[in-house]
This record gives C-alpha cells, structure tokens and sequence, in this order.
C-alpha cells in the first residue's frame, strides 16, 4: 500500500516538473521567436512564473509536510509577487527611455510576414536598434 | 511608536523566523527573540499602511480573489505558449491606457501586477489615473478595457 503511494507521489512530482519545465521552455522560445522587447517581456513574465510555480509545487509535493516545503511554499509566493513587479519595471524603463512598440506590418521583421526565417538573423536585434 | 503595529509585526516576524529557522533550542529561539524585536521596531510603521480601515476583510477578500489569479496566469501561459509555439506567431502589439478608478497604491499596485499575470497584457506604467498596458494581441486588451479585473480589485480594497 505504502509502495502505491510513494509511487503516486512520483508520479505527480514527476508530472508537475515536465509541465514547468515545458512552460519555462514555451517561455523561451518565445523569448527568441517574438519581435521586439515588449512581446518577449510577455513570453519570460508569465512562462517563468507558472514554469517555476509548478516545479516548486513539484517538490512540495515530493517532500511532504515539512518545513523545506513551508519554505518553498514562501518561495513561490515571492515569485509571485517579484516576477509582475520586475517585468514592471523593465517595460517602464524601455518605455521611458522612448523604445517603440513593434507593431504588425512593422518593416523591422518582415520575415514574420512571409514566412521566410532564413534571413531571421538580421532582424533579431531590430527591436533593441532603436 | 504605535505600539499595537510593533506587538503585530513582532509576532508576525517571530513566527517567519520559527519556520525558516525550524530549530527550537534555546539559542536559535533566543536570537529569534532578539532579532525579531530588533526588525519590528525598525519595519512596524512600514508593514500596516496604506490599508486604511478594514484589514481583515480586505485580507480575506484578497485570498479569496487568489484561485481566480491562479486560473487567469494558467490561461495567460497557455496563451503565450501557444503564440510563441504557433508557426503563425499571431501577435498583434500594442499599447492601450484606460483611466482607473482606484484610490490607494495598494489596490492600483495589485491591479498591476494582476494585468501583468493576466494573458496577453503587461502594465508598463501608471500615469496620474492612467495606466499604460502593452497588449499582445488585439482580443487581451479587449479583455482588460471590459474592466472586469479592475471591479474585482475595487471589491477587495472596498472602493466599489
């Protein structure tokens, strides 16, 4: 019996790692494949806090009811709360400094339009060059 | 001194102390002691402002709104998963203000950080009223401009 839930238990561990790992890998190709600061801001924002919210969940789970997890369990309630603020921060401090939004039809990354990724590499940095 | 601040953020920080340090001998409970005193008396002023009457019913609202916040980053990941990973990439940028009308920093700071978690939009900056959003598509900054978020955040701070 105990052998069954030890097993479930890996079972869930498990699972939760491979799901944020995938949100963390979402994140990143993201990160890469978006058009300028902006968007990639939305892409490590947001994957990075689920991503890491549910490996840390992960481990709770794998630990038990200890005090490791009551400290993960601040953890994630710090990521929580320092991922929006810094993500924040950092659109503030683009958009103060004057970077312009991309926006569709943008002639920076026209690649994205007709779906020709070969000549991507000169577009990468586009959003940064303004 | 508000003394009531110093006993609350006291017994606040000696309780985060017992659980990180999870040593209950007499050493590390006794610098607990200590330090605790010593960190209430420089942060009680700083932990209970801004909230104004009704701390406990705002308290209690916020955790209620917590498995709502929950549900809306799944969907918000999901949602840039599928842009990032779509070969289409459907993302149309762009930048949208709505006036707000929130009071106090708390509650317009948890609105923020609520849009930031939220799909598809991120709050650059708050202007007087005016909160400036980047939205990743058109349908996230429809979403948010319906202002269904922002009467959830009036509920808790009670600003409704």
């Amino acid at each position: 019996m105990s052998d069954t839930i030890i097993n479930l238990t890996n079972v869930i561990t498990v699972l939760l790692l491979l799901v944020g790992a995938f949100f963390m890998l979402a994140g990143t190709i993201g990160f890469v494949r978006f058009p300028d600061f902006y968007s990639r801001m939305h892409a490590t924002g947001k994957c990075d806090t689920l991503g890491e919210g549910l490996m840390l969940v992960g481990l709770i789970v794998y630990g038990g009811a200890t005090f490791v997890s009551v400290k993960i369990l601040f953890l994630i309630m710090f990521i929580l709360l320092a991922n929006p603020t810094s993500t924040h921060a950092i659109a503030k401090a683009a958009y103060d400094v004057g970077l312009e939004p991309w926006r569709k039809l943008d002639d920076r990354v026209e690649w994205l339009d007709t779906g020709n990724t070969d000549d991507g590499r000169d577009d990468q940095d586009g959003g940064e060059e303004r | 001194m508000n003394l009531k601040h110093f006993i609350a953020t006291y017994i606040i920080v000696f309780a985060f102390w017992l659980l990180l340090s999870a040593h209950f001998d007499a050493f590390h409970v006794g610098s607990g002691i200590v330090c605790s005193v010593i960190v209430a008396y420089a942060s009680h002023d700083l932990l209970f402002t801004g909230t104004g009457n009704h701390t406990l019913t705002k308290i209690v609202r916020f955790i209620a709104y917590l498995p709502w916040l929950i549900y809306q980053i799944v969907l918000a990941n999901i949602d840039v998963a599928k842009r990032a990973l779509s070969p289409r990439m459907p993302i149309d940028p762009q930048v949208v203000t709505f006036k707000t009308m929130l009071k106090s920093d708390v509650a317009r700071t948890a609105l923020a950080n609520s849009i930031t978690l939220t799909p598809g939009t991120v709050t650059i900056d708050i202007v007087d009223d005016v909160f400036y959003v980047h939205a990743i598509a058109k349908e996230p900054a429809d979403d948010l401009l319906g202002g269904a978020m922002e009467r959830r955040i009036a509920h808790i701070f009670m600003e409704d």
